[in-house]
């Protein structure tokens, strides 16, 4: 797998392997087996090469509760060789808490921690930012606000984004790759991926009492209430009921066609 | 382009706010302050701060800061240890040990970083402990304040016992064997034969070259210089009883030379071999490596312990089925709280049963001197984790959700606790109020002294550490201090006077409400 400037996505599904993933690149756990070069230098073998232009938010975490949001972020600052006072608060005011910055992080709401740590995360102005669930926390307005900073990060940058929130990804991503099971499944542009599940979304109204028996059988992506029944949107390569016509795939629909392919291929 | 050492800056910075910021370290400062006017008494009181051959020693500048540095450096190189020896694991906790681990920090500034960060704060309280030295000396010194007699007495004896401690801490916590419970004990063992084998070779008239290198409070020198001096090994650094008919000795200080600067500089051999282990075994958070030490502990010989013996619990299960039915009560929530106890550890299960048969094979003699000292090292480690666990496992929220704890935590946690300490005391205790009715009563309130200190320095510091500095420190003065009541808090040579036991009741009632109004003080913040 090759990575490009832009922002990648990583979709999949619990347990896919996507944290252990970006723990691998950040240098913080060895592969096992195989290599992750960057820049054609093996970083399992030298992993300074990485950390010197990385920036990483993983999904677990956490601050140190009586530092303020300044002496917290000049820390981080500090040990990416950043020591410009002027640097850590235009970080605090990208991610709105500049006016918070002497107060204690352990008086902090989860979202104004987890700004914090996109704050340290942007810090060095990194080559590489890894991302880890970045917007769990967040409320819409700054999940919006967070989605703009990594769209202009991607413009120069690899930004690797790993959520469960597809619309997070919808919404920023140049590149899309799906993990199951620790393998990788796919790896293509959005248009790629929508574009392979073309033919495989289907939309169709059914009984409420025959609900059950269909979401047993298929893979369903959407299911609304109404009154003449359940409207359904059903991702399977066939029909799944006699009056279910096609329908446009979604990018959601998209990364459950490729999970779906690859377990009836026994991958 | 940022150089190591701006790096290794911020580490020690950062931890010196983390250290400073926290009340352990006013508490500690406070200990220290009140541990220097109890060493440094009143001639007039008939005890003295050195006695040599039984004579008290002139209270001069050099005297005065041998003695508190002496103490100084006994005390920073047991209580530093469990002081400091969080750095890693606060990093896991904190979950920002994988940032680090992302950053070009390298292993060896980390570890550097952490070390000097130990060290500059236990230096603090070396100041700290001089200060206070300083201003006895003022109120009942004998002479002229010489403040660089102070300062190169207390570096010569101090600041190797610091880095040994700072070092030791990282090593310990490097290595999966040692971090946790285990470590703990371990280093209180290593202290003590530390401290007493250099003793041991030095009035076996045996004095190899290594003996300095691992004489960590420079007592070997001091025995040297007055055997030399004054033809004697027999003195006592504290407060100790004098004869005063005996005339002063006067203590001119150290022999300041090349030869015994450089003995002190090769104890620093340890600590660099000790960073060094530390740099070899440190896991740079990487998730595999925590899981097997300090998260998961599957290398921890108490944790694996707990693990095998787990199907011991069986045995507690049909009480909790009967706790289960009753309605949510706090007498309830404390039943759960001690069957957590006992289910988590079933090794203090056991203890309780093997303690309670070992209570009543022996004469009452034994029991006392021999068993219950062995009984609260046990408890001190049964009880160090009883109150931190709630919040390192994250589970304060659904504690506060429950009826009545949100405002009664401390009084919960040590009702909690003292039903685990009756149930290590309650046979000592009933044997002991027939042969030494006193003893008894010491031991009933030492019980419940521990009860609640283990509460309220858990509240406190968040974690186990100081629970178990204090208490490890205060048994090992408690058993070698037999001529000294006020050390007796449990009974162990039944010397503690009524007004002694009655003092501990109240330092215990102290810690309860010193426990309460700081958790009162936490509510507010949330």
């Amino acid at each position: 797998m090759a990575m490009q400037r832009g922002v990648l996505g990583l979709l999949g599904p619990n347990g896919a392997g996507k944290t252990t993933l970006m723990q691998m690149i950040a240098t913080i756990s060895r592969p096992t087996s195989g290599t992750i070069f960057f820049d054609g230098v093996d970083i399992v073998q030298h992993p300074e090469k990485i950390r010197s232009c990385l920036g990483y938010l993983p999904q677990d975490f956490g601050v140190y509760e009586n530092l303020t949001a300044f002496e917290f972020l000049s820390y981080f600052g500090a040990l990416k060789g950043v020591h410009n006072r002027r640097r850590i608060m235009e970080m605090l005011e990208l991610v709105n808490l500049h006016t918070e910055s002497n107060r204690l992080t352990g008086t902090f709401s989860g979202g104004m921690r987890q700004r914090l740590g996109i704050a340290q995360a942007l810090i060095n102005d990194p080559d590489i930012v890894i991302v880890d669930e970045p917007t769990a926390g967040l409320d819409p307005e700054e999940r919006v606000r967070f989605r703009n900073i990594l769209s202009d990060i991607g413009i120069g940058k690899l930004v690797i984004l790993s959520t469960h929130i597809v619309s997070d990804v919808e919404a920023v991503a140049t590149h899309i790759a799906v993990m199951n099971h620790g393998r990788l499944i796919a790896s293509a542009t959005p248009e790629q991926l929508l574009r392979l599940a073309q033919g495989s979304v289907w939309e169709a109204v059914v009984p409420s009492e025959q609900f059950d028996a269909l979401r047993a059988r298929f893979k369903t992506s959407r299911a609304v209430r109404r009154p003449d029944g359940v409207h359904v949107r059903v991702v399977n390569a066939e029909p799944p009921v006699d009056n279910a016509v096609p329908a446009e795939p979604d990018l959601e629909e998209a990364f459950i066609h490729a999970v779906n392919l690859q377990r009836k291929s026994g991958g | 382009m940022t150089l190591p050492f701006e790096r290794i800056a911020a580490i020690v910075r950062t931890e010196l706010r983390f250290r400073f910021r926290r009340n352990t370290a006013i508490v500690t400062l406070l200990v220290v302050a009140a541990s220097v006017y109890l060493i440094v008494p009143d001639i007039g009181s008939g005890r003295t701060l050195m006695q040599i051959e039984g004579g008290r020693v002139l209270y001069n500048s050099a005297a005065v800061a041998l003695g508190t540095g002496m103490f100084c450096a006994l005390f920073l190189s047991l209580a530093g240890f469990y002081l400091v020896s969080n750095s890693f694991r606060r990093d896991i906790l904190a979950r920002t040990g994988f940032i680090i681990a992302a950053t070009p920090v390298s292993d060896a500034e980390y570890i550097i970083g952490k070390f000097l960060g130990n060290a500059v704060y236990l230096a603090a309280i070396m100041l700290a402990c001089m200060t206070s030295a300083m201003v006895m000396f003022l109120i009942r010194g004998e002479g002229a304040l010489e403040p660089f007699t102070f300062l190169f007495t207390y570096g010569w004896s101090v600041v190797p016992a610091i880095a040994f401690c700072s070092s030791a801490a990282l090593a310990f916590e490097a290595l999966p064997v040692l971090a946790g419970r285990l470590g703990d004990l371990l280093y209180f063992g290593l202290w003590g034969a530390m401290l007493g084998f250099p003793i041991a070779l030095f009035v076996g008239q045996s004095r190899p070259e290594w003996l300095s290198m691992i004489d960590i409070v420079g007592i070997i020198p001091v025995l040297v210089q007055v055997r030399d001096r004054f033809h004697s090994t027999s003195m006592s650094i504290g407060s100790s009883p004098y004869d005063a008919s005996l005339p002063p000795v006067l203590y001119a200080g150290l022999p300041w030379s090349w030869g015994i600067i450089g003995e002190r500089f090769s104890t620093l051999i340890l600590p660099a071999a000790l960073i060094m282990v530390a740099r070899q075994w440190f896991h740079r958070f990487n998730p595999a490596r925590i899981k097997s030490s300090a998260r998961h502990g599957s290398r921890n010989v108490f944790v694996r312990t707990n693990a095998l013996l787990k199907p011991v619990t069986r045995f507690i299960d049909p009480l909790a089925s009967m706790i289960a039915g009753s309605r949510a009560s706090f007498s309830g929530a404390v039943s759960a709280d001690i069957l957590a106890t006992l289910r988590l550890t079933p090794l203090t299960t056991i203890s309780i049963v093997v303690f309670a048969i070992v209570s009543l094979s022996v004469d009452s003699t034994s029991l006392r001197e021999g068993v219950l000292p062995a009984l609260f090292l046990a408890l001190i480690l049964a009880l160090a984790d009883g109150t931190p666990r709630d919040r390192s496992a994250g589970m304060m929220g659904l504690i506060f959700s429950a009826p009545n704890l949100r405002a009664n935590y401390v009084l919960w946690k040590f009702t909690s606790a003292l039903c685990v300490t009756i149930c290590f005391m309650f046979i000592p205790a009933v044997r002991l109020f027939f042969a030494a009715p006193s003893a008894a009563m010491s031991l009933a309130i030492g019980s419940l002294f521990t009860a609640s200190a283990a509460v309220t320095l858990g509240v406190l510091s968040g974690s186990q550490k100081a629970f178990i500095a204090v208490f490890l420190m205060l048994l090992y003065v408690s058993l070698n201090s037999s001529n000294f009541p006020a050390f007796d808090f449990a009974g162990f040579h039944a010397r503690a006077t009524a007004g002694i036991q009655l003092a501990y009741a109240v330092l215990a009632a102290l810690f309860l409400l010193a426990g309460h109004l700081r958790h009162r003080a936490s509510l507010k913040k949330l």
